[in-house]
């Protein structure tokens, strides 16, 4: 289907980015209401889209008329199936949340109308990497939304630890996108096509295909911040201004999913299943449980949130990874879920450091009566993240381990579980400490250096703006858990089919006129996890007591947080945590080592499964 | 088609990937990243190569689509299009080495650490 509506959720956000200089001129006041509204229009425009996507179109546009003939596309395409939409509009809706956010919390900062163009350019960009149908085109937006976030990453650049996150964020991902500078010039060498359909429809599995694969996933897996490729992660997380680090996790960090699965399903289905697929289980199995210890080592709020993306991005990685329209599906709703969850938690972490001036766990305490509504934020969106009945992360996980057990994997769905567990007794130990613990129970150093003198806490709620889009995101993540029907039906289902079936996007996108039926129906509704159904409680409640307990422990023995010292204790737990400790050394050259390692890694396996045959064992 | 340039552009490319990981000094991992995206400027553009080929300007009369050799353009324009794009990181990462001097009082990258564990 030819639509130039495509262009609009582009130039939208591209414009507004332009634009706010010359609103300033009118009125400074004008900015963010400006921008919100730019991007609620953009969000209308994707979603205008929807009924038509999620049908199993998919929208082609090709960029100065030049048409695909016979089966070669050599034009730039934009192009959106399911798939795209879902991300592009996770991107829309919590970039505009963020927006909204950043008019109450910006107002005392200065340099807010760059702001405002960075965040603009850094939507634009994520969309457009979203649309995009062309692999030199996703490389070139890939490298206008990195420069942005590099930016906003060190906004306050008057704070020694915001330059150096972005110092660190920026050398870590230009590796990455070298990378994925040389996998598509590999695969234009070796397929004579830029454009994704064109690729998909001409690829082999040569050695040199297989490079790009490898150095395609090892690039987009930096984006997604998986383990080893995570270092950045937390470092830009915890100084980045609040609606930043909301929008980072809610949405920059899912496009890296968006890209493997692209760079999996629609590009080389054949190698993902022969080769890659057992070492992808494993990068998320590990991911989730690195993320989940950390959370219980951090001292700095928004630090033990950001442990807990990378985290969740392991769910969405395990989702990929079995590679099941169930499991595709269950990745999709997962996307959604930390989408809402994440950026109202992270907002509610800003509230925190800006009412409160807490940045640290040591520094909270007895703030419960104070910020009741910031505490139900935390509250509830600690038990959507760990997987309760009634929230939206119910749903994605109880399908995700559904179609782990379904495929066999009962080991990765038993991890899932057990990284819920660690999630729960990390979000539950924030609570703790920040809201009703008594002040000077927790000892050890301050992760952030500039906060180590706390001015007098200002008390109350947070001003109302910043209330509306957090309560939003939260509610928003209730109701996809108490009816999650209709969600998983026009969002997740679709996007899950039409990785599912590469064909059909080929067919579309290169008008071969092959009309390629859908050999799979409606999702059925015995796959829709009902919430009031008890069958499926077992994981939460595991989850649930495991939790408590570890925080009865806690709170009872008065645990304090593991101490940076040269003395580590005999005790197993106490040395893995010195292990992990250890591995987060702060030193740029480890990080872009990792970086390489893990790529590196990556490309050895593929090579020993396929040129030689040889299996990896799952256990 | 030239063998040289793809064993060049590899060699470049992990002597910057080496650079990166054992230099300490944080303006010669930039220099070493500069190396890096060297690399892939060099391949990109070695791969639009094609032995005895010109400039493919169709509508010249002594150009003969299919039968006169010419380069690929695309990598050309790809090759212009990186380049741009590793000079603003370049830009961005240079501005960042200030700031991080003036605040660390130092390049080492040993003592800049703050973010840790």
């Amino acid at each position: 289907m030819e639509s130039n509506a495509l262009l609009w959720p582009i130039l939208i956000p591209l414009a507004a980015a332009l634009l706010v200089p010359f609103v300033d001129l009118i009125s400074k006041d004008l900015r963010a209401g400006f921008c919100a509204a730019a991007a609620g229009l953009t969000v209308f425009s994707l979603y205008r889209l929807q009924p038509a996507v999620s049908e199993g179109n998919v929208l082609v546009y090709w960029m100065g008329g030049w048409q695909p003939r016979g089966g070669l596309g050599i034009g730039i395409s934009l192009s959106l199936d399911a798939w795209g939409l879902l991300i592009a509009l996770i991107i829309a809706v919590v970039g505009f949340l963020s927006l909204v956010y950043s008019a109450a919390y910006l107002q005392h900062e200065t340099g807010r109308e760059a702001f405002y163009v960075l965040f603009m350019l850094l939507i634009a960009a994520l969309i457009g990497f979203a649309l995009s149908g062309d692999l030199f085109n996703q490389f070139v937006w890939l490298e206008v939304f990195s420069v942005a976030a590099f930016a906003l990453t060190g906004f306050h650049y008057n704070e020694r630890a915001s330059i150096e996150a972005a110092f660190k964020y920026l050398i870590t991902n230009s590796i990455a996108s070298l990378f994925i500078a040389v996998a598509l010039s590999l695969l234009y060498m070796q397929t004579g096509a830029l454009n994704l359909a064109h690729i998909a429809a001409t690829y082999h599995g040569t050695p040199a295909g297989m490079v790009a694969l490898g150095l395609l996933v090892g690039g987009y897996a930096t984006k997604a911040a998986l383990v080893p490729w995570h270092f950045w992660l937390p470092d830009a997380h915890t100084v980045a201004p609040a609606p930043v680090s909301a929008f980072f996790s809610g949405a920059l960090i899912k496009i890296g999913i968006y890209a493997i699965a692209r760079s999996l399903f629609t590009l080389a289905p054949e190698l993902f299943t022969g080769a890659l697929q057992t070492p992808l289980l494993y990068v998320a199995a590990i991911s989730m449980l690195v993320g989940g210890f950390q959370m219980l080592l951090q001292g700095s709020i928004k630090r033990i949130l950001a442990f807990s993306s990378v985290s969740q991005m392991g769910y969405a990685l395990m989702g990929l990874a079995i590679g099941t329209p169930l499991a595709l599906a269950g990745a999709a709703m997962h996307l959604i879920h930390h989408a809402l969850v994440k950026s109202a938690l992270f907002m509610g972490a800003g509230v925190l450091t800006w009412q409160g001036n807490i940045h640290t766990l040591k520094e909270g305490g007895g703030l419960a009566r104070r910020m009741p509504l910031t505490l139900a934020v935390f509250f509830l969106g600690g038990l959507s993240l760990s997987g309760i009945p009634f929230f939206s992360g119910y749903i994605s996980k109880t399908i995700l381990e559904e179609a782990a057990s379904e495929a066999h994997f009962n080991w990765l769905a038993y991890t899932a579980i057990f990284a819920s567990l660690l999630t729960f007794a990390g979000i539950g130990r924030l609570i703790w400490f920040v809201f009703f613990s008594k002040k000077s129970m927790l000892d050890g150093t301050s992760t952030l250096a500039s906060a180590s003198t706390p001015a007098p806490a200002r008390t109350g709620e947070a001003p109302v703006l910043a209330l509306i889009p957090m309560l939003a995101l939260v509610f928003g993540s209730l109701w996809i858990g108490s009816s999650p029907g209709r969600v998983v039906a026009s969002l997740a289902w679709p996007a899950a089919l039409s990785l599912d079936e590469t064909e059909r996007y080929v067919a579309a996108v290169l008008e071969t006129g092959v009309e390629i039926t859908s050999t799979h129906s409606e999702m059925e509704d015995a796959m829709i996890p009902n919430p009031a159904d008890w069958h499926h409680w077992l994981p939460p409640a595991v989850v649930l007591v495991g939790g408590s307990l570890y925080l009865y422990w806690m709170v009872a023995r008065r645990v304090r947080r593991v101490a940076r010292t040269e003395r580590v204790s005999k005790q197993p737990l106490a040395q893995l945590a010195h292990i992990l400790r250890q591995w987060h050394s702060g030193i740029v050259n480890d990080y872009a080592l990792w970086t390489a390692f893990g790529t590196a890694f990556l490309l050895v396996i593929l090579f020993v499964i396929t040129q030689m045959n040889i299996s990896i064992p799952s256990p | 088609m030239f063998m040289q340039n793809y064993f060049g552009a590899i060699l470049l490319f992990l002597i910057g990937l080496f650079g990166i990981v054992k230099q300490r000094n944080l303006v010669r991992i930039l220099l070493c990243l500069g190396l890096m995206e060297s690399a892939t400027f060099l391949m990109l553009i070695s791969l639009g190569y094609r032995a005895g080929g010109t400039a493919p300007i169709f509508y010249e009369p002594s150009i003969v689509p299919g039968v006169t050799p010419v380069a690929d353009p695309i990598m050309q324009a790809l090759t212009l299009t990186s380049i741009v794009i590793g000079v603003v990181t370049l830009a961005m990462a240079l501005s960042m080495i200030v700031h991080l001097a003036r605040h660390y009082r130092t390049l080492d990258t040993g003592r800049i650490r703050d973010l840790r564990g």
